[in-house]
């Protein structure tokens, strides 16, 4: 038979193949094993995260009554979604609070991990009074701020309220909004901190050491060794503020409920208010479409201009 | 990346598939469960699940009575769960219950939340607790029997009607040089008071006339011969001259600094009066005898104070109820135990004793004695004319609460005229109107 190995040629070919039937079987083991280690986590992905993200997307086609059980479809018109006052007013609000929120905590994130390192002692007990804020749960701590901006008793009108001539924050159209957005910070700035302390824990000490027998001073050792060195801690903390941002929902729903008049009503507020208030889940779902796409485009925005640069510098 | 957007779908998802996997709960069906119900034996056993939320507001009183009713051998064991939740949020977490397939047997709701379990087809008439007991249906009061039907059909069995009361802080009263035995009775008189209480020190304020919700607002909206709806029920007609007059009045004391604007009024008003920082506010009567046990001053209640000019006074009355949720015949009968004995004779005499309302079955009034004799306050406040609180039908009635309270905040803070704020708010109820058709 043409092609079959017979006689004496059979054992050159099984020694000219032995060595690649060794070297195959890593090369298989490598291309299989690690596609069997990661299906869980794909399966993962596909229950809790694909699977869910289709069903939203079939949720939105329909009037879904989920007590009755009667549904009705109506598909995704996308003129009446932009008509939609009440999610445009969410839109912006969850822009805002974003705008207010990610530099400031950021910059605080990265002003209090420098200013930590730069301590000659009780660096541990610093870190650990940043790291509180976010080890506490946010729900709780929200209404702890409620009682702080309480008008006229509260901590900030007596204090900061007065020296601004500002007061009565919560119930002002106005001041609602950064109000929350004090809070976010304050939260958001300690979870910005640890990410900059670990970072600068990666800053080679040596670089920091020539800058400075070169006659560089505090600034420009931070300038040009330190700051490109956080660079991918920087994209890091700075995508996930913004997330975080994006997504707020417990410090609205226990300061503000979303008032006065929806002046506080962001994008995760509004989903909950359709979806488990109103129990209206294909409007629900239809927020949680905007609200997935406008992160995913502001991530990708945020990643593909200023990320890709810090994360080069941080590479040098 | 928007972990909770996914977390919150997935939980939706799993509770439309669970609710899919539900047993059959057509009309058709739940009627002749609850035929079998009227005949059905009954599982000395059976276990009620009872949910209540407003457990501030009363809940401890229920507790006595179910402890009471567990102890009493009725071979029905009531199992409640009693949670700080709103009547909003309380129907939230029904519907999810339901959308599962495992719903309490029992829930506590008011005319606000109601709607929308008999809107779902998920509350069951509760007749079928009278049928087997026609000498309790001739001892209950009628009129408040009523409140709790939908079209002619019981759907929430009453607990105990409520009105809007205006409690006072009397040792302010005291302090201003106002008689505490003689509270204003008239928008006038009650602007005076406040200015009087206004003006004794600074950061203090009078009164807080408004609520989270439109309870407050159709007492003098009726007073003053207004109407929520015309009388076809088919349009919004609390926009006109009577409604403006009463957000009118309210904008008026805020801009005198005589009444607090607060967003989120029931639970600011509630501290505010407290701290001792507002002097009177509009509650619910059945509120009075936690306040005034809380209070470390002399609280009072008295009748709502009327609109100038107005032909007459009248309140709304909600009725807290319980809405049956159980559709097994056992359940339903294990269900209607617990329901009768809420309104027997001593049951009724202890929530009139704690909640300071009219008694619902006029055979308890031998049990309470000279109790309301004793409480001439009580008598005035309970005296009041009542109609029974309006709701939007169908599930808008919670959406328009909230659509009120911001129209009121609009009105309150200036930022919209009387008449524009209730024009925007009839445009939408015009919407839920419709949308209930």
């Amino acid at each position: 038979m043409p092609g079959l190995a017979t006689g004496a040629a059979a054992p050159r070919l099984v020694a000219s193949l032995g060595p690649i039937a060794r070297t195959d079987r890593p090369r298989l083991a490598a291309r299989w094993v690690p596609a069997a280690l990661t299906l869980p986590a794909f399966a993962l992905l596909g229950v809790f995260v694909v699977g869910p993200a289709a069903a939203s997307l079939l949720l939105a086609l329909f009037d879904w009554n989920l007590v009755s059980g009667e549904r009705r479809f109506v598909g995704l018109d996308l003129g009446a979604m932009a008509a939609d006052a009440e999610l445009r007013r969410a839109l912006v609000n969850t822009v805002v609070y974003a705008a207010f929120t990610v530099p400031a905590s950021v910059v605080a994130g990265l002003a209090i991990a420098v200013g930590i390192e730069a301590l000659a002692r009780g660096r541990a007990w610093w870190r650990t009074v940043y790291f509180l804020p976010l080890a506490a749960t946010q729900v709780a701590m929200a209404v702890v701020w409620r009682w702080m901006f309480h008008p006229r008793t509260g901590l900030v009108d007596a204090t900061v309220g007065g020296w601004l001539g500002l007061g009565d924050w919560l119930n002002s159209f106005h001041l609602a909004l950064p109000a929350l957005a004090v809070v976010g910070v304050w939260h958001q700035a300690a979870f910005c901190a640890v990410v900059f302390v670990a970072g600068l824990a990666g800053v080679p000490a040596p670089l920091r050491e020539a800058a400075r027998l070169d006659g560089a001073g505090r600034w420009a050792r931070f300038r040009h060794v330190t700051w490109p060195a956080l660079g991918p801690a920087t994209v890091f903390a700075t995508v996930a503020s913004t997330v975080a941002a994006l997504r707020v929902f417990d410090s609205v729903r226990a300061m503000t409920d979303g008032g006065p008049v929806g002046h506080t009503e962001t994008l995760s507020f509004l989903l909950w208010r359709r979806g488990v208030q109103a129990f209206e889940v294909g409007e629900a779902a239809k927020v949680a479409i905007v609200l997935l796409g406008f992160t995913l485009v502001v991530a990708g925005v945020q990643f593909a201009t200023v990320g890709r640069r810090l994360e080069d510098a941080g590479r040098r | 990346m928007a972990s909770r957007t996914w977390t919150v779908l997935v939980i939706l998802v799993g509770v439309s598939l669970l609710g899919a996997c539900s047993t059959d709960d057509t009309p058709e069906a739940s009627a002749e469960n609850q035929a079998r119900a009227a005949t059905a034996a009954v599982d000395p056993a059976e276990e009620v699940e009872v949910l209540s939320g407003q457990a501030a507001q009363n809940g401890s009183v229920l507790e006595g009575l179910v402890a009471e009713f567990n102890g009493s051998g009725a071979g029905t064991e009531v199992d409640l769960e009693l949670t700080n939740q709103t009547d909003a949020e309380t129907l939230q977490r029904v519907q999810a219950a339901l959308a599962a397939g495992d719903p309490p047997d029992l829930v506590r709701v008011t005319p606000t939340t109601l709607g929308a379990l008999v809107a779902t087809g998920a509350a069951r008439p509760v007749d079928v607790c009278l049928d087997g007991d026609p000498g309790l249906r001739n001892d209950l009061v009628a009129e408040l029997l009523d409140t709790g039907r939908v079209d002619g059909t019981l759907y929430a069995w009453p607990w105990y009607s409520t009105v809007p009361a205006l409690f006072y802080d009397a040792d302010r009263f005291r302090e201003v040089g106002l008689d505490p035995d003689r509270p204003p009775s008239t928008y006038s008189e009650m602007e005076a008071a406040a200015a009087r209480v206004a003006a004794s020190a600074s950061g203090r304020f009078g009164v807080v006339l408004y609520g989270g919700n439109d309870y407050a607002f159709q007492g003098p909206l009726f007073s003053l011969g207004g109407a929520m709806v015309d009388r076809d029920g088919t349009a919004p007609a609390f926009d006109g001259a009577a409604g403006a007059e009463v957000l009118g009045f309210w904008r008026r004391l805020v801009e005198r600094e005589l009444m607090p604007f607060y967003a989120n009024p029931f639970a600011e008003a509630a501290e505010s009066f407290a701290r001792r920082e507002v002097a009177m506010y509009v509650n619910s009567s059945a509120n009075y005898p936690q306040v005034a046990a809380g209070a470390g001053f002399d609280v009072r209640m008295a009748p709502m104070p009327v609109p100038d000019g107005a032909d007459r006074a009248v309140v709304p009355a909600s009725t807290n109820g319980f809405a049956l949720l159980a559709d097994e015949p056992a359940a339903v009968e294990a269900a209607c135990r617990f329901l009768r004995y809420l309104v027997s004779e001593p049951a009724v005499a202890t929530t009139v004793r704690e909640t300071a309302t009219v008694p619902l079955n006029r055979a308890a009034e031998d049990e309470l004695g000279p109790f309301f004799a004793e409480r001439p306050d009580f008598v005035a406040v309970n005296a009041q004319q009542a109609v029974p609180w309006f709701t939007f039908p169908g599930a808008s009635g919670t959406e328009f609460q909230r659509a009120f309270t911001d129209a009121q905040t609009l009105a309150l803070t200036g930022r919209a005229r009387p008449e524009e704020a209730l024009a925007e708010l009839a445009s939408k109820a015009t919407a839920f109107l419709r949308s209930s058709e």
